[in-house]
């Protein structure tokens, strides 16, 4: 049998360490459980399900620098009062596919539909003072094309002429004449004064192709003034007076001829007169009897 | 061709020639007096157009054609009221 002995100072020097313990056991138990009262047991439970909660490897996911340069471009980001935001659309294409949006600047909008065509909530006012749709710009057009179908009608030439306002008016790049040959203007010096004219032909042209009418009336007059109608006027026309004692009394173009008031002229018994300016209305009376007016002239 | 009418005068020329330019599509020249219209018609007219043009003179003015001189043959004008005018 072996016995081994301890030397009491020895023995002294360990029991002397148990002086270093300053806390009890419970005490650092205690203290290890912190103010939750959490145990080994319960860290290892919360451990456990953080990490079921983590699928993926860490370094997989975006790194610092990574997340840095994307704040740095939300942070150009802006927004108003109402947390809208604000931006400005550089110029350039723009696509968006979308299946029906609105553009709004919360009253106004601008509605893309799911066939591309597009509404406009509300016109601007200076549009219109009342909502306007695509109907209304349609039936516009629409009446706009059936105008111009038009083209080429004496109606709308009226239309046309009516629509011009009273006063001085420019007619600009406008061509006169049959569409093959254009009219001409002329320098000419009309009344001392020198300006341009336009230069047009009589209808005696009218004459050559065999569109011109002889008149030749011979007309009863009585003391009751009556009158004739002419058209086209005749282009000029030799008034004669058949009898041989009474007078003739004659008004030209007067434009009330049913009551008339242009100054009479005479045509003395036996005589005539030339008449030579567009006739379009005769008014004659005899001075006494039923002489005999005959009038020869073209239409 | 050449149409005389006994009208009244309740139209001028003028007016005369603007509806005859207008529903007919001739060119004319019109004289109208005291208690006679005439109208010389520059261009082929059909029977149709004739007849809508006594129609109107009738209606218009009180006409009856008188005298229808050149161009036309003798026949009824009026085919279709057994004929009251000839030219």
């Amino acid at each position: 049998m072996i016995f081994d002995s301890i030397d009491a100072k020895y023995f002294k020097q360990q029991l002397d360490k148990l002086s270093n313990l300053n806390i009890t056991l419970s005490q650092l138990r205690d203290d290890l459980r912190g103010t939750g009262n959490k145990t080994l047991t319960d860290l290892d439970t919360d451990l456990s399900n953080i990490y079921g909660q983590l699928d993926v490897a860490l370094s997989t996911r975006a790194s610092e620098s990574t997340l840095s340069g994307i704040k740095t471009q939300t942070d150009k980001l802006t927004f108003d009062g109402s947390n809208y935001l604000m931006v400005n659309v550089a110029a350039g294409s723009l696509t968006a596919t979308v299946d029906k949006t609105k553009i709004w600047d919360g009253t106004d909008y601008l509605e893309i539909n799911t066939d591309g065509s597009i509404n406009v909530g509300n016109f601007p006012s200076w549009f219109s003072s009342s909502t306007k749709t695509t109907d209304d710009l349609y039936n516009k057009l629409d009446a706009l094309d059936d105008a111009l179908s038009s083209v080429g009608t004496d109606s709308f030439r009226a239309v046309l002429v009516d629509a011009i306002p009273a006063g001085d008016n420019w007619i600009g790049r406008v061509k006169l004449g049959d569409g093959t040959n254009l009219a001409s203007i002329f320098a000419v010096t009309i009344g001392g004064s020198s300006g341009y004219g336009l230069a047009t032909a009589p209808d005696l042209v009218k004459m050559l192709s065999g569109g011109t009418n002889y008149v030749y009336d011979e007309i009863a007059t009585s003391t009751t003034e009556s009158y004739s109608t002419y058209s086209p006027a005749l282009k000029f026309a030799v008034l004669s007076n058949r009898d041989s004692t009474n007078d003739v009394l004659v008004r030209f173009n007067d434009p009330s001829p049913g009551s008339p008031s242009a100054t009479q002229i005479t045509i003395p018994a036996g005589t005539a007169k030339v008449i030579m300016f567009p006739l379009g209305t005769l008014n004659y009376v005899a001075s006494a009897g039923t002489p005999t007016l005959v009038v020869n002239g073209f239409q | 061709m050449r149409l005389v009418f006994e009208t009244k005068q309740t139209k001028t020329a003028d007016e005369v020639r603007e509806w005859i330019i207008s529903n007919l599509g001739v060119n004319c020249s019109v004289e109208v007096h005291p208690s006679n219209t005439i109208i010389n018609l520059q261009g082929d007219v059909e029977e149709l157009d004739l007849d809508k043009l006594y129609d109107w003179m009738k209606e218009e003015m009180d006409g009856r054609l008188i005298t229808p001189v050149g161009g036309g043959k003798e026949t009824k004008t009026k085919a279709s009221e057994g004929g009251w005018l000839r030219r």
